[in-house]
């Protein structure tokens, strides 16, 4: 029965594709191939276990010495709504529609922050703003750290 | 420009029952954390009276002195399609388009049908539904509403999936077409009759509060909060998010169950929870779960005294 309901919600979530947020529906492609099920975060549920869990805390992360970006790769992914979908919020170059809520980024390798701050905000922004609104990505695993890397050098691209 | 909303910290772990903590709650406790278990991040609680009903949004985004009447919604049209302003709206324009025939209409048909049907050959079902009154003129606007003999919160989709089983012997579970129609032939019967849920009840009043605590709860992968979109205290409300604009949560339940004229369906306010959960990739409930009760209750209470829109399309 609830599953038939989780598999109901996911065909509805298709067509909602062109209302609220489209970035956020939930459908399998959505998902980091492989990635962890919703259950593995916090839910509203008084019953279900994930009724009962932490939210994780904020962390500040080190840059993965050994790893590489892509700025073209960290583009594709910064705007795909299935991954970072930074353009909800930002303004990013090369992105048409970009949201108005955040800091535009269009120009943001003339900011002068380092790799290593770069990648620790879009990892955890919470880490240097509580209570921002921003999603942790790295945290969170919504962005492997490849991923959040190529997104680093895409933006270090950006002038 | 916007104030950045602060973790709230509220690891505390309030707990229902104890009628001190019901008495603490009632006496309208802003920082009441949720009732799960774990470390939450929240977004600021807002000040909200609850007993002003939708006008309590004066002191809080304040568009309300935009959309509180037909008349002064329509000298405020030419905001439609203009990206700094139609937020402001509160999408309440759509309700403009009662008059025309969309898809709520035709449901509303087979809703009327389907409820004829059903008490005909069961004359018990529409009192049961009306609470002894078999006239349900007005009768959804005091929805959701608590019931000291079942001590429990019936919504009007739990209510009839409740009296069809009871009277009936019909399962119509909520969320389902079935239950949909007939609760958008109920909800029209009260078209254009102020909302008129009883917030001084106690059980309504504790559930506001919990649904209050959910609505301010960060959860799922994304790490948001229904009020990171819709407070004013985050940077969201009344920004773009691509091409969306999210509003303020008052007046919400006026036009549920709402045709939906992008996807050719009608949901319900519950559903539509469902929908934004999985959006915000939590882990959705099923309609009526009490979670999803509690935040209804507390939707409902901020469209107090505004009038329902139904069929309602958005
Ligand atoms: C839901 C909204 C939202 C989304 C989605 C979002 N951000 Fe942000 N971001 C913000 C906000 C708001 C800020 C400004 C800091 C604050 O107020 O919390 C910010 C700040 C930043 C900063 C820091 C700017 C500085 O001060 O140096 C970077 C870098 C950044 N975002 C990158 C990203 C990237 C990359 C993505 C996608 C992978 C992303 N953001 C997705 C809301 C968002
Ligand atoms: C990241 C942003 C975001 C989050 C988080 C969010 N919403 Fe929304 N919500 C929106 C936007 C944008 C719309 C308007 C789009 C539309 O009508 O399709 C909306 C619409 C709605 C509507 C329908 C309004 C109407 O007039 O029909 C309801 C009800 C609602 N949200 C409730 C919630 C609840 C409850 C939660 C938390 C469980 C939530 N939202 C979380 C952005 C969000």
């Amino acid at each position: 029965m609830y599953a038939k309901r989780i598999t109901h919600h996911l065909m509805r979530a298709l067509p909602l594709l062109a209302l609220c947020l489209s970035a956020y529906a939930d459908t399998p492609a959505n998902r980091p191939a492989g990635g962890p099920p919703f259950a593995q975060w916090p839910c509203y549920s008084y019953t279900l276990p994930c009724g009962a869990l932490s939210t994780r805390p904020a962390h500040t992360a080190e840059l993965p010495a050994a790893l590489a970006g892509d700025p073209d790769r960290g583009r594709a992914l910064a705007h795909d709504r299935r991954k970072g979908n930074c353009l909800t919020c930002h303004l990013m170059q090369g992105g048409a529609q970009g949201g108005t809520v955040a800091p535009d980024l269009s120009q943001y390798a003339t900011w002068g922050r380092s790799d290593q701050e770069i990648y620790a905000r879009i990892f955890d922004q919470r880490a240097f703003i509580p209570g921002t609104v921003m999603p942790p990505f790295g945290t969170n695993e919504i962005l492997t750290e490849q991923e959040i890397m190529d997104i680093v050098s895409y933006l270090k691209n950006s002038r | 420009m916007y104030m950045h909303n602060r973790i709230g910290a509220q690891t505390k772990r309030a707990r229902v029952g104890g009628a001190l903590m019901a008495l603490a709650l009632a006496a309208g406790a802003s920082t009441v954390a949720a009732q799960q278990g774990g470390a939450r991040e929240y977004v600021p609680f807002d000040d909200i009276d609850p007993t002003l009903g939708h006008l309590a949004d004066m002191e809080f985004s304040g568009t309300v002195r935009y959309w509180k009447d037909e008349e002064t919604l329509r000298q405020h049209l030419s905001w439609v399609g203009d990206p700094e302003n139609e937020w402001k709206l509160n999408y309440k324009h759509r309700d403009l388009e009662y008059d025309e025939l969309h898809g709520g209409h035709f449901y509303l048909e087979e809703g009327e049908a389907a409820f004829r049907e059903l008490s005909e050959r069961h004359p018990g079902f529409a009192g049961c539904i009306g609470w002894g009154e078999a006239d349900l003129v007005g009768a959804a606007t005091r929805y959701p509403r608590y019931d000291p003999e079942t001590n429990a919160i019936w919504t009007l989709e739990g209510r009839i999936e409740h009296c069809a089983k009871a009277i009936a012997g019909q399962e119509l579970p909520q969320g389902s077409p079935g239950n949909t129609r007939l609760s958008l032939y109920v909800k029209s019967l009260s078209h254009g009759m102020p909302i008129d849920m009883d917030i001084g009840q106690p059980a309504l009043r504790i559930a506001y509060e919990r649904g209050k605590g959910l609505f301010y709860m960060k959860a799922g992968q994304f790490n948001f909060a229904c009020a990171t979109c819709h407070s004013p205290k985050t940077p969201v409300m009344g920004r773009r998010l691509r091409g969306q604009m999210s509003t303020t949560p008052f007046a919400f339940a006026a036009h549920f169950p709402t045709y939906r004229s992008a996807r050719g369906t009608v949901e319900t306010l519950q559903e539509r929870i469902g929908l934004c959960s999985r959006q915000m990739r939590v882990t959705p409930l099923r309609p009526g779960d009490p979670a999803y009760v509690d935040l209804e209750v507390f939707l409902t209470a901020l469209s107090n005294g505004y009038p329902i829109v139904s069929p309602g399309v958005r």
